[in-house]
């Protein structure tokens, strides 16, 4: 059993999680057959206020030295568009949530002989989430807006099973290890959801607790919805190894699996996949080597399948909706219209992996680590595509299209620099490059022709998309005006499209270009171990390389044209040398190197020996700091760039303005075990 | 061994039983319409044509629509940068300027709503062909109908793109051929003058829809501006099909202008042809979030915020009559009170310094009078009640006394304009009358480009504008109502003079169409781009 009780950053936020695990296990006929069951009971409730990352922005662009509260001690607000006082958004609305969950598996195991082992394993997923939110008559929805508030209530609730059936045998005959394994697993899910909100009620008291009383749905001006999708996937698997005195190994797989989300000829897809290894160090001419303790040559290849997000996007079906409505005969009537562009056709994305890798030993294993070298195509891309109007419906349609390759590097080297009796150092680096970009993007069955699509996207008022996606190209690119300075009205210099520096105002569209990379260039870990004595310490440090972020809160707040909105220290900073006086533009001075070094965690522990007090079997006392420090030349809050909840496939490495800063904890703990 | 036995047999049957089971995949669909399991017919009717039509209510007032693309192009209508933004990357002052990209999103929206309706008609069409669409006795009206929406949809391409695919077959996917203006013009005649003798003649019921009469004044506005469109003046043409719905005797001027444009607009005699909106079923109308300042929230006691964009063009405001009651008609001016302080929440004023964005320039929230047509309903949410009049008789009326005035017959066109003045002078009637000679005089207004302090420096003025007087007419009659680039074109204005921000574009005569998407270029490389682009 497990509580946990959280207090937000925000005020009026904060979390409360009980966990309440069971386990069950039995063994009946000498051991040949197992039984487990076990149960998880999770309720989490968490309280969210009004405080989201829009109040957040609020606080950031409010003029600091405004009232809070005006004279007759009500909320201060005024009438400026996207501009209300953080703490009313904050106080006076609430918004709570129940999730619950409760997950019920078990398994048997049955070895009817000693090489054979068959497995049943099911499991059921039940969890439901009841929301609540509503605003009092002291919020903007009331104040300004006139709605004399708002109230929503939602629920939905998922119901998944698993079952899988497994068979694995295993033989050695001399120096010949075989396993095989056999299998068959099937998954299924219903989710339903419902909501309603109301607005225009008699008093503020009832918060969502008598929907009924607002008017606003009755008018026929509040919404309501409810939905239900459900979907099933089944697989098929098999598995041989061989090995030969664990000095050559092979092994080969193949899975078949089926998934409703796709069209009906096409839901069954094969995955096969096979490797080789060969442990080097095994050879007997190895054995002069004493320094080499293990040295292994792996190579494989394999294909896994990722499904569709979403269910019924092979339907040919339709609906009806006020959206496609229309006045018809003097009434308004519902539109029926399909539902998306049909495309019977959708299959699985395919994603086939070669890799070569060397894992080693040296020196009595002190010095261990591997490197790993893959490509990796992702074939028949599932994505939300553009296609022209005509001939089809609208303008996008979900498909199988194009080609994505993803290279990279993978190094790990792990060092038990210090391995005495009283002092121990363990250090681990790792480190990793990729390489991706879009090959293709094609369909034999669709003409879609686009050698490019946009993603990503600034928000208002500045509204330009951020990134492209090109074919040749590598994916994660920013597609901008470069800025190059800064005339002396103060307004921006950019590149055109022939590389020629002119004004901003005579730029378009077409002077925008590739400048950066969201995605890091390569990634680095440093982890350390220590222990003197009683004494243990981790430090892990991580780093990101070669990659640029768009800071948005310089791009939205380091700016002195907006007076009516509070900004940034380094607003009035020169920019290029000149004072700028120029609007909101999104341009390539607010993209920056995000290249970055972390410390991410520290723990100091210190084991109070055996010895010392009775009847404790293991006492350690601890400290530990979480986010601790950051060495990088990126202004904004985290260079990691993560925060952008839009497309992150293909927007990657924008920092959002709405973000707030990643917080640093600091814990001190007490570990005892009697 | 019996133990092991029976093990064995549970394991096999709970291993077949569930392979034979399991391994059907079924996508139960639950919150979606299976067409096996709905056979329309003659009754669901209007709820097939219906998304042909929610595609023109989509793109007319939305964001950046229509609306926006007819006006912020012209001489009438501009959003300049205010305190809370509206740079918007530069979007108002490019289309201000003549200097739209291939990726705005104004011509973008507009051509891809029309194809979006065109391709809805072209799906029922075949639908109805092919037999899955069971219709009945309506079957041809249907039909008669679709064609006509379709051939309106494609008029807004004739007009705005020109050089647009003509695709009448929904079940061929391959991508579509180019054709030319005139192509289009050829095809859009011929489909509305197919249809017409099964249209209905009905007005009331078919209100918001295609009826003959809708297709006769639509067909009216292609002649008069069939000499942009192919060269070829149309005049005598459009004089017919005015004439047969001024004849038909089924929709007259309505007494007050304003409630042709007011929230309860569709029940008004004077419209023929309205894109119908609608608070809750037909939101989509946005104007008076777009024009109103943040701060009329409290004037109209608003559930919604407005966010304070677009106004009127100072020289434009300057060209009215001062007893002319379509001024105070058509603009938001002056102070206004909020009825539960009685305080006034904001004035304001004609004068507006410029688009800004390049030269520092940025609009008080105040400046400019704002589009008040469109008649704010008090505690209007965010959408408006009001229909958007497409074609109205005023409109039929005007077009049949230009074809006259272009055709010679002063006199008679400005017997019409006379007509039309009175209602707009009622306080000093012998103002609404208007001569021939009158109406073949230049315009009186301004044209030159406006500095900051609001004087018009760079003056290349009106008097030279054939038929300008008329001109001026258009704008006080139909001021904000989208008709404003049309008319500019078709009076030579659009690429010869400067207003406000807007000097004629280095290749004038190509900003008379829009270009052709680039996203749409891309996506269909059989398209080429308009020329000029």
């Amino acid at each position: 059993m497990n509580y946990r009780d959280w207090e937000g950053i925000f005020l009026r936020t904060g979390q409360k999680r009980l966990t309440i695990r069971a386990d069950l296990n039995h063994a009946m006929f000498n051991d040949k057959l197992k039984t487990n069951i076990q149960v998880i009971n999770r309720t989490t409730s968490s309280n969210q206020s009004g405080a989201d990352g829009y109040a957040y922005r609020q606080a950031m662009i409010r003029n600091p030295t405004d009232q809070v509260k005006d004279d007759a001690g009500q909320w201060m607000e005024r009438a400026v568009y996207f501009y209300d006082n953080p703490l009313s958004r904050i106080q006076e609305e609430t918004r709570d949530n129940t999730f619950r969950e409760m997950r019920i598996s078990g398994s048997l195991v049955y070895r009817p002989v000693k090489d054979l082992s068959l497995k049943l394993m099911a499991s059921n997923v039940q969890n439901s989430n009841l929301y609540g939110a509503s605003t009092t008559f002291q919020h903007v929805n009331t104040t300004k807006s006139k709605l004399n508030g708002t109230a929503e209530r939602s629920t939905y609730s998922n119901n998944e099973n698993l079952m899988e059936l497994t068979a694995n045998y295993t033989k050695s005959i001399g120096g010949h290890n075989f396993t095989a394994l056999a299998g068959y697993s099937w998954q299924d899910a219903i989710y339903q959801s419902f909501e309603v909100s109301n607005f225009n009620f008699p008093t503020d008291a009832y918060s969502w607790n008598d929907l009924d009383a607002g008017a606003a749905l009755k008018d026929g001006k509040a919404d309501m919805d409810s939905f239900k999708s459900k979907w099933q996937l089944a697989g098929f698997f098999g598995r041989l190894t061989y090995n030969w005195k664990e000095k050559y190994l092979f092994m080969a797989s193949v899975r078949r699996e089926g998934s409703s989300k796709f069209g009906v000829n096409n839901q069954w897809g094969t995955f096969p996949a096979a490797s080789v290894g060969w442990r080097m160090s095994k050879e007997n001419f190895m054995q002069g080597i004493p320094a080499i303790s293990d040295l292994k040559f792996r190579a494989g290849y394999g294909e896994t399948g990722t499904i569709a997000n979403d269910p019924y996007m092979s339907q040919s079906s339709y609906r009806f909706t006020f959206d496609e409505g229309a006045f018809i005969n003097g009434q308004w009537v519902q539109g029926f219209v399909p539902s998306r562009n049909f495309n019977p056709d959708l299959r699985w994305e395919r994603k086939k992996e070669y890799n070569v890798g060397l894992d080693f030993g040296l020196l009595n294993n002190r010095l261990t680590g591997s490197v790993d070298y893959y490509t990796r195509d992702v074939e028949d891309l599932l994505y939300r595509f553009p296609v022209p109007v005509p001939p089809y419906l609208i303008d996008n349609m979900f498909i199988n299209a194009g080609t994505m390759r993803n290279s990279g590097f993978e190094a790990l080297l792990s060092v038990k620099a210090i391995d005495g009796a009283r002092i121990k150092w363990t250090t681990n680096l790792t480190y990793s490059s990729n390489k991706n970009k879009l090959a293709n993007l094609s369909n034999e069955q669709f003409d879609v022709t686009t050698e490019f699509f946009d993603a990503g996207y600034t928000g208002e008022p500045i509204q330009a998309t951020t990134h492209r996606v090109k074919v040749g190209g590598p994916i994660g690119q920013f597609f901008v005006l470069k800025s190059v300075g800064v005339d002396d009205n103060g307004k921006w210099l950019v590149e055109n499209e022939d590389g020629q520096v002119i004004p901003i105002a005579e730029s378009d569209a077409d002077d925008r270009q590739y400048y950066g990379n969201g995605i890091p260039k390569y990634l680095m870990g440093w982890n350390n171990s220590f222990q003197i004595s009683n004494f243990d310490l981790q430090i892990n440090i991580r780093g990101a390389f070669g990659h640029d972020v768009l800071n948005m809160q310089r791009m939205y707040y380091e700016n002195p044209i907006n007076k009516g909105y509070n900004a940034l220290k380094t607003a009035y900073d020169p920019v290029y040398g000149k004072q700028l006086n120029a609007d909101l533009v999104y341009v390539s001075h607010y993209i920056e190197k995000g290249d970055y070094i972390k410390i991410d965690n520290i723990t100091l522990g210190y084991t109070v020996p055996k010895s010392l007090i009775k009847g404790v079997n293991n006492l350690r006392v601890y400290v530990s700091g979480l986010n601790l420090f950051t060495i990088t030349g990126y202004k904004g809050l985290d260079p990691e760039g993560v925060s952008y909840s839009g497309d992150f496939t293909f927007a990657p490495g924008i920092e959002h303005r709405d973000t707030y800063p990643t917080t640093r904890t600091f814990t001190a703990g007490l570990n005892v075990s009697f | 061994m019996k133990k092991r036995i029976f093990l064995y047999i549970i394991f096999t049957t709970l291993v077949s039983g569930v392979i034979s089971s399991c391994t059907k995949l079924d996508e139960e669909v639950f919150s979606e319409v299976l067409p096996n399991k709905f056979n329309p017919t003659e009754k669901d009717l209007p709820s097939i044509l219906a998304p042909t039509y929610a595609s023109l209510r989509t793109v007319m007032c939305g964001w950046q629509g229509y609306f926006d693309l007819q006006e912020e192009a012209a001489d009438c209508i501009i959003t300049p940068v205010r305190p809370n933004g509206w740079d918007d990357a530069g979007t108002y002052r490019r289309m201000h300027q003549h200097t739209w990209s291939t990726q705005e999103y104004q011509p973008f929206n507009t051509w891809q709503n029309a194809y979006s309706s065109i391709t809805k008609c072209n799906m029922v069409l075949s639908q109805i062909e092919d037999g899955s669409l069971k219709l009945g006795a309506v079957k041809d009206a249907a039909v008669a109908e679709l064609r006509a929406v379709r051939a309106f949809a494609y008029y807004l391409l004739l007009d705005n793109h020109g050089n647009v695919p003509i695709v009448i077959n929904f079940k061929d996917v391959s991508l579509p051929k180019q054709n030319t203006r005139t192509e289009v013009y050829a095809f859009v005649v011929k489909e509305l003058n197919e249809v017409m003798p099964v249209l209905s003649e009905d007005e009331t019921n078919t209100y918001g829809r295609m009826n003959k009469w809708s297709a006769k004044a639509l067909l009216a506005k292609i002649y008069l501006n069939s000499q942009v469109y192919i060269g070829t003046p149309e005049f005598e043409k459009c004089i017919k099909e005015s004439d047969d719905i001024i004849n038909s005797n089924k929709y007259q001027l309505a007494n007050n202008y304003s409630d042709v444009f007011t929230y309860t607009n569709q029940t008004s005699k004077e419209i023929i042809f309205a894109i119908p909106y609608d608070e809750i079923y037909g939101r989509g109308n946005q104007i008076h979030l777009k024009t109103l300042d943040p701060l009329s929230q409290g004037v109209y006691q608003m559930t919604a915020q407005p966010w304070g964009g677009n106004c009127a063009v100072p020289q434009f405001i300057d060209t009215y009559d001062i007893d002319d009651s379509r001024m105070k008609d058509s603009w938001i001016q002056g102070p206004q009170i909020n009825p539960s302080t009685g305080q006034i929440a904001i004035t304001y004023t004609k004068f507006v310094p410029g688009m800004g964005g390049t030269d520092g320039i940025v609009a008080a929230g105040n400046q400019g009078f704002r589009i008040g047509k469109y008649v704010i309903k008090p505690n209007a949410t965010g959408d408006m009640d009001n229909d958007f009049p497409f074609l109205r008789y005023g409109d039929v009326l005007m077009m049949k006394a230009e074809a006259l005035l272009r055709t010679n017959k002063p006199d008679d066109a400005a017997q019409i304009v006379t007509e039309i003045r009175k209602r707009a002078f009622r306080a000093n009637p012998s103002k609404a009358i208007v001569t021939g000679a009158d109406l073949v005089k230049g315009s009186t207004y301004q044209y030159g480009l406006q500095a900051p302090d609001g004087k018009v420096a760079d003056v290349n003025g009106g008097a030279d504008i054939v038929f300008g007087r008329f001109l001026d007419e258009l704008g006080w009659e139909f001021a904000a109502e989208a008709h404003r680039r049309q008319d500019l074109i078709r009076f030579g204005v659009f690429q010869t003079k400067k207003w406000f921000n807007h000097a004629p574009h280095p290749q004038a005569q190509t900003r008379t169409l829009f270009p052709i998407p680039q996203g749409e270029l891309a996506k269909n490389p059989n398209l080429k781009q308009n020329s000029g682009y």
